[in-house]
């Protein structure tokens, strides 16, 4: 049924949307078979050889005209780019070993029996975390591609030629009716359920509803399967959080097509929480769906 | 992959070889647009063709990989008011 255009909306924050008692909610990781992980680094990083966390420009007021304010919502005019500045982004290669292995790469068919390439991640032992456009097709204007994708090939911690699980087929997802009835990127996430659970092997990553100001201080962390990279190969960038929204979460950490669905996740100790989920390249800043309350709720319950 | 409206456009093309030959499987996705883009990338199918959603008018910049090769290129998507249907924009890439 159509949304009444005059539903009244309200520059407050959403209610329900953030624990009541504005204390942070966390479901817990597992790391798998094998030994423990290595501790993120002083900076909230992955403990990485040669990575360092890219210094964050200095912000001058009097460096240039002021933004239109259509640029906080549509990004810059003309030709944006996914990676910007210095392409910061590390390739890795010990894709075996948590927490590397809990990223997977996905090759999805579609309705139509287009072929596209993207990125989840285990939440549990059989659900993995992704983008709602990776499992649900909207809008694309091409006859016969909206609607759940026909089947995702998954391989949790490829690289390359290298193949330390999988593939899994899977041909059972999930969303949310505010991507696949009415194709809000507010409330673009979903997840992809295995057969198997092959997550138990790899181990998973927690996740978690955190308040405007934590996430303000945290380094955001992503790893996937870029497209402009050798085919199938991990890469990973991080960086400090550079604002957020009710629903989304925006950073200026390196990306391209074949991330949607990657894990933005922060690092407490020898725990990997996922914030967000990765769908979209901006201008400025790429984005994720936030972690809310209802999509806690709502992968909480797809891990079950 | 996904747009969240009716897209102003629905950019096609084929993915060559320097021979002239179409490459099947080839990533192909958008490195630049006038709005935000999700992040998926598509594969030529078996005769090197791949059709990319334009959500907004505006100039989009794709680029293609297979192998070691690369390929890009601009397009103008230009939006029709009220069209009933996408508009068509080919986008032909040659690796080099």
């Amino acid at each position: 049924m159509p949304q009444d255009p005059h539903t009244p909306v309200s520059s407050d924050p959403a209610a329900g949307l953030l624990p009541a008692d504005g204390q942070p909610v966390s479901q817990p990781p597992g790391t798998g078979a094998g030994g423990e992980p290595a501790p993120g680094s002083s900076t909230g990083t992955e403990p990485v050889e040669g990575y360092e966390l890219p210094e964050a420009p200095e912000a001058d007021p009097f460096a240039g005209p002021v933004a239109d304010i259509g640029e906080a919502s549509f990004g810059r005019p003309s030709d944006p780019e996914t990676v910007h500045g210095p392409d910061d982004r590390v390739q890795i290669t010990n894709t075996c070993v948590y927490p590397w292995r809990v990223h997977c790469f996905l090759e999805i068919t579609a309705a139509d029996g287009s072929a596209w390439l993207g990125t989840g991640w285990f939440i549990g032992p059989h659900t993995i975390a992704t983008a709602g456009h990776v499992v649900h097709i909207k809008n694309s204007g091409v006859p016969g591609r909206d609607g759940w994708v026909r089947s995702i090939k998954v391989w949790p911690g490829r690289n390359g030629s290298t193949v330390c699980y999988g593939p899994v087929v899977s041909t059972s997802f999930r969303s949310v009716t505010g991507w696949t009835a009415n194709g809000d990127e507010n409330y673009d996430y979903g997840a992809i359920i295995l057969p198997t659970d092959l997550g138990a092997q790899t181990g998973w990553f927690g996740f978690g509803v955190w308040s405007d100001a934590d996430l303000l201080q945290v380094t955001g962390n992503i790893a996937g399967y870029p497209a402009d990279k050798p085919y199938a190969t991990l890469w990973y960038d991080a960086r400090r959080i550079d604002s957020v929204g009710p629903r989304k979460v925006y950073y200026d950490i390196d990306t391209f097509g074949g991330q949607s669905g990657s894990s933005v996740y922060r690092i407490i100790g020898n725990d990997r929480y996922g914030i967000a989920v990765h769908a979209y390249g901006g201008a400025r800043v790429n984005s994720g769906t936030r972690i809310t309350t209802p999509v806690y709720n709502n992968f909480a319950a797809w891990k079950a | 992959m996904s747009t969240p409206s009716a897209p102003a456009g629905v950019i096609r093309g084929t993915v060559r070889d320097a021979a002239g030959a179409p490459v099947a499987g080839a990533r192909v996705a958008f490195a630049g647009g006038p709005v935000p883009l999700p992040d998926v990338a598509a594969l030529t199918d078996g005769e090197g063709r791949f059709a990319l959603t334009a959500p907004a008018a505006g100039t989009y910049t794709v680029v293609c990989r297979a192998g070691g090769a690369t390929a890009a290129a601009r397009v103008e998507v230009t939006a029709a008011p009220a069209a009933a249907r996408p508009e068509d924009v080919r986008a032909d890439l040659r690796l080099g």
